[in-house]
């Protein structure tokens, strides 16, 4: 038989530290706010890399011209309405530097390909900029190149030299030697497209601070005042509604002081992923809202699990005490909560580890709420489970059951 | 249920799901670069680049056969034309030759005149390129989208600000002009069977019970349709840049949300939002009209480039424009009239469409239906002049830039009250629709604009993939360290869980983003619980001494209910979060919805097939689930 442990050693211990954790955590909140994303707060967020113009593409004639680019080369796709449409492929293992390609860019009708300065940069390291076309047209194309600066670049320099901007914010983004920075600017009045108007200061500051070529725009997002506002409502709300939701589905199962347990446990574990939010400044967006509703909905299975245990030791058990039932069947289950909630926590440390930006904050805040989920199970549902039965029989839990037949 | 019928089923539910991937593998596979580059412009740039080469390919066959050529025709190239020509000759009851050079083609089409053998054997050409490409969009169609996270591209989201309309309906109520005596006609001349219908006068009863409705309306149906017709002029202006797959959608009452995959122009969201609709009415250059189509019917191919601007604009003069003329078509999608592909009108619209007061559709005295209008009193004056100065000639009615009809100007219209007739009832209500567009079309705003570079797409395919591919092998090294043999059983649930998951994105039609992966990450880590609640009661019964089909079926039925209630709850959860706004999250929702349901079926199902399989045919007698040795 498996061993029991005694849970209820802990239940006063529990209730303090989680009472603790309450209040302190409000004062937390308070004092250091929530770092919203960019979803829940209008403006301008755009990443931006710091790498000169290496190659300028420009094309003239009645066809469309494309630029696409994959793992293995460049290649210009062709179409059009008059004849048979065509793709020119220059592979990487083929063509390993820009001299090489430029000589076989130009061949092509119409295209023209001008290097705009070292010529003997590999091909496999140009990226174009996130916002523009990538229809090659008479207005040239530009594409970038990591490899011929290397000199260090900080946040602390960027800030400075936007510093005319007000409200602007700049954040490394990835390693350093990616030259990547994300540079956030508010949106200060509620004029007419705003997205525009917030792109162009900050292209222009940027024009004058660096030069026109010696940047790229990787992302550009931008999010109006009333829609964030909206937003923000609407993430509250479904997060309000999906624990109603599954305290009254636990209600139908067992009963309002099970479903009570359960959701307290669950309630704690958002505000615990809220918490670890505000310390280690990772952004409130849509992804980390996502992250809580999945908690709300899956973490609440261990507990499910640990009450059906009890309900049937009540049966089992009719003369034993309400806290012995809990602490056997907490017990009873324990090994198999702590195995279903490491497969998941595996599954989303990988996701952690494979990903980065948003979907990384999004694994991490996961893990943090699985973690959660698997202690308030094992001592805060049980806790408050204890509440209400802890001093009744099994007999007496079990006659106060919903009727849901047994399987 | 026996063993052999669950085993049917399964075998027919992975082919079901192998028949919804199948698209998907074909469009992603199985398709060139620039067969791809073609299939994504929109119908009308096929229909035109079919035309084209089929007149291309036709000069190439008269050509070849004038030369006396003898050699055989490119059996693929000419393929469906080949075919038409046997089936010529088999109805001619002449003999199929063994060569089929250029000259045999052109004999198996003999016609009255050479024009029109030409005419017949370009249609089977174009339609041969036509339906080719078409085929390819359909694969396209069908294939699961990539996200825009994964392909790059632009996602707007645009505010329509209803409540210009509620302005704007209540001054047009109000400035309905005084009863008008002038009678007045203008005729539709571009369907043949319009009749000369006599003048009428315009029924000026109801008046006021109208005004009355109008105003009601305001608040619901306008509203609806002012959105419908937001989204329409939205999808009518992105269409013109041929993107792949544009999402328009909707978005509760008054937004509208656009994902534009691979677009990444800022350009292109000015000219997209570039404020509300407009309609006008222009003047048809008839002389000019005729000399484009002297010049167009015999240089099809070189008379617009891709982006149907003219690539010699000196054939028409200079104050004027070529613009296309539409029809709804039975699913109420716009297509070009095929009769009458182009219109050449002035460039400067002889009258504004908010000038427009009223429009209702009629019968007239023969019953046939028409169309009435009413201009406010600024509009009638303009318009007297207008119709004055340019009697007989046609009016095109032009909504963002495109032409929805062109009726005749029989008469001189001084009154401010119009009519127009000479088609059918249903055309008669598309029209109404067009012209009350006019003040139905309410200022666009931008609200939300996300671009990812398609650089960034490609990195976060990698990561996706690697992610999916190492969190599979971390939680199968996991199941089967801890539960040995049993674990093989749950690693293949999984790999056919997630096969079972991408065929329903396929099938559904969804979209496939780095959150989406996120979420069947997620989803085999929790469906391979199922199978840890199974496994752990499976060993419980072991220890108490039970066999193995005994330990097996009790082990499956008591953890049922423990499954579903884990599965219904991630259920709730994963429905709440597909309301949640933006595009990313819902691809996540969707993806751990579709995984409950995929995982029950794959955890309950599939692996205890697998168990029995294991007991009955390869008459097992123990399960190896554990490190600990049973009995």
């Amino acid at each position: 038989m498996k061993k029991i442990f005694k849970f209820s050693k802990f239940y006063i211990l529990t209730t303090v530290f989680y009472a603790a954790l309450l209040i302190g955590g409000f004062v937390l909140i308070f004092t250091k706010g929530i770092n919203r994303g960019v979803d829940f707060q209008a403006g301008l967020v755009a990443q931006v890399r710091f790498a000169p113009a290496v190659l300028s593409l420009s094309y003239d004639g009645n066809d469309k011209v494309s630029l696409s680019q994959d793992v293995k080369g460049l290649h210009i796709v062709t179409t059009s309405m008059t004849s048979e449409s065509k793709t020119d492929s220059f592979l990487y293992s083929e063509y390993k530097t820009v001299a090489d390609f430029l000589t076989a860019a130009n061949n092509l009708a119409g295209l023209k390909a001008i290097s705009l300065g070292q010529d003997n940069v590999s091909l496999s390291s140009l990226f174009a900029s996130g916002t523009e076309s990538t229809q090659i047209t008479q207005k040239p194309l530009k594409l970038h190149s990591l490899e011929t600066t290397s000199e260090p670049l900080t946040s602390d320099s960027i800030r400075q030299s936007l510093s005319s901007i007000p409200g602007v914010t700049v954040q490394q983004a990835g390693e350093a030697n990616l030259r990547t920075f994300q540079i956030r600017l508010a949106d200060t009045d509620d004029a007419k497209n705003t997205s525009d108007n917030l792109k162009k200061v900050l292209s222009s500051a940027l024009n004058e601070n660096y030069g026109a070529d010696n940047y790229a725009f990787l992302t550009a997002d931008f999010m109006g005042s009333q829609f964030s506002a909206t937003l923000l409502k609407q993430s509250v709300v479904l997060l309000l509604a999906s624990l109603l939701l599954i305290f009254l589905y636990v209600m139908v199962r067992f009963k309002w002081d099970f479903s009570l347990a359960a959701t307290a446990a669950l309630i704690f574990d958002s505000y615990t992923m809220i918490l670890y939010m505000v310390i280690t400044r990772i952004e409130l967006s849509s992804f980390t809202v996502a992250a809580l509703l999945t908690i709300v909905g899956y973490s609440v299975n261990d507990t499910v699990v640990m009450f059906d245990r009890v309900r049937e030791n009540t049966r089992l058990f009719p003369d034993m005490l309400g806290t012995d039932i809990i602490d056997k069947s907490v017990s009873e289950v324990l090994g198999r909560s702590i195995i279903t909630s490491i497969t998941t926590i595996v599954a989303v440390l990988i996701l952690f580890l494979f990903t980065e930006g948003s979907t990384r904050d999004f694994a991490e805040v996961l893990l943090v709420g699985l973690i959660s989920g698997v202690i308030t199970t094992i001592f805060l549902s049980s806790a408050v489970l204890n509440w209400t039965c802890g001093t009744k029989k099994g007999q007496e839990i079990i006659k106060s059951q919903a009727q849901v037949a047994k399987s | 249920m026996k063993k052999r019928t669950r085993f049917v089923i399964v075998l027919l539910v992975l082919a079901l799901c192998f028949l919804f991937l199948l698209p998907t593998l074909r469009w992603y596979f199985w398709t060139s670069k620039e067969d791809k580059a073609l299939a994504t412009e929109s119908r009308e740039k096929i229909r035109d680049h079919a035309v084209s080469m089929a007149s291309k390919d036709l000069e190439f066959l008269i050509n070849t056969a004038k030369s006396g050529s003898t050699e055989a025709l490119d059996a693929k190239r000419f393929s469906a034309l080949i075919e038409q020509a046997r089936k010529n000759n088999k109805s001619l009851k002449r003999e199929n030759p063994n060569v089929w050079t250029a000259t045999e083609v052109l004999k198996a089409f003999p016609s009255a005149s050479e024009d029109q053998a030409r005419r017949e054997i370009a249609s089977v050409i174009e339609s041969f390129y036509r339906n080719r490409i078409l085929k390819i969009k359909s694969h396209q169609t069908n294939a699961v989208k990539l996200g825009l996270d994964l392909s790059g591209g632009m996602s707007l989201i645009i505010k329509a600000d209803l409540s210009a309309i509620e302005n704007v309906a209540e001054a047009t109520t109000e400035e309905t002009p005084k009863e008008e005596t002038e009678a007045t006609e203008t005729e539709e001349s571009n369907k043949s069977d319009a009749t000369d219908s006599a003048t009428e006068d315009t029924k000026p009863e109801n008046k006021a019970e109208k005004k009355q409705k109008e105003k009601r309306e305001v608040s619901a149906t306008t509203r609806q349709e002012a959105m419908a017709l937001a989204i329409e002029t939205l999808r009518g202006r992105i269409d013109r840049f041929g993107l792949s797959e544009p999402v328009i959608r909707q978005q509760g009452e008054d937004r509208i949300y656009i994902e534009l995959p691979g677009a990444t122009d800022a350009d292109l969201i000015s000219s997209i939002i570039m404020g509300r609709g407009i309609l006008a009415f222009h003047i048809v250059d008839d002389e000019a009209t005729n000399q484009f189509y002297q010049y167009y019917n015999a240089n099809k191919s070189t008379t617009f480039d891709a982006n149907y601007n003219l690539i010699d604009p000196t054939i028409i003069p200079e104050d004027t424009m070529v613009l296309g003329v539409y029809y709804k078509d039975a699913y109420g999608i716009d297509q070009r009239n095929e009769a009458q592909p182009f219109l050449v009108v002035k460039k400067q619209p002889g009258l504004e469409g908010k000038y427009l007061a009223s429009v209702e559709t009629a019968r007239d005295n023969t019953g046939q239906p028409i169309v009435e209008f009413t201009l406010d009193n600024v509009g009638a004056e303009i318009f007297a002049k207008l119709t004055t100065e340019n009697e007989k000639k046609r009016l095109a009615i032009v909504s963002d830039t495109k032409i929805k009809s062109a009726p005749n100007i029989n008469t001189p219209i001084t009154g401010g009250r119009g009519m127009i007739t000479g088609f059918t009832a249903e055309e008669a209500e598309n029209l109404k629709a067009v012209l009350r567009s006019a003040w139905l079309n309410v200022p666009l705003e931008l609200e939300s604009q996300q671009v990812i570079g398609a650089t960034m797409g490609k990195q976060a395919i990698q990561q996706g993939l690697n992610a999916l591919f190492w969190g599979l092998v971390a939680v199968f090294v996991f199941m089967l360290m801890y539960y040995l043999e049993a674990g093989i059983n749950a690693c293949i649930a999984q790999i056919l869980n997630l096969y079972i998951m991408f065929s329903i994105l396929s099938a559904l039609n969804l979209t496939l983003s780095l959150s989406s992966i996120a979420g069947m990450i997620l989803t085999i880590g929790m469906a391979v619980d199922a199978n840890v609640v199974i496994f752990e009661r499976i060993k419980e019964e072991l220890l108490l001494g039970k066999s193995r089909t005994v330990a097996i079926n009790a082990g499956f039925d008591q953890a049922f209910w423990a499954i579903m209630d884990s599965n219904i709850t991630t259920f709730i959860a994963a429905a709440f979060l597909s309301v949640l706004g933006t595009g990313t999250i819902k691809g996540f929702a969707y993806s751990l919805a579709i995984g409950v349901i995929s995982s029950v079926f794959t955890a309950l199902f599939v692996s205890r097939l697998i168990f029995d399989f294991g007991t009955e045919t390869l008459k097992l007698k123990n399960i190896k689930i554990s490190w600990r040795k049973y009995n």
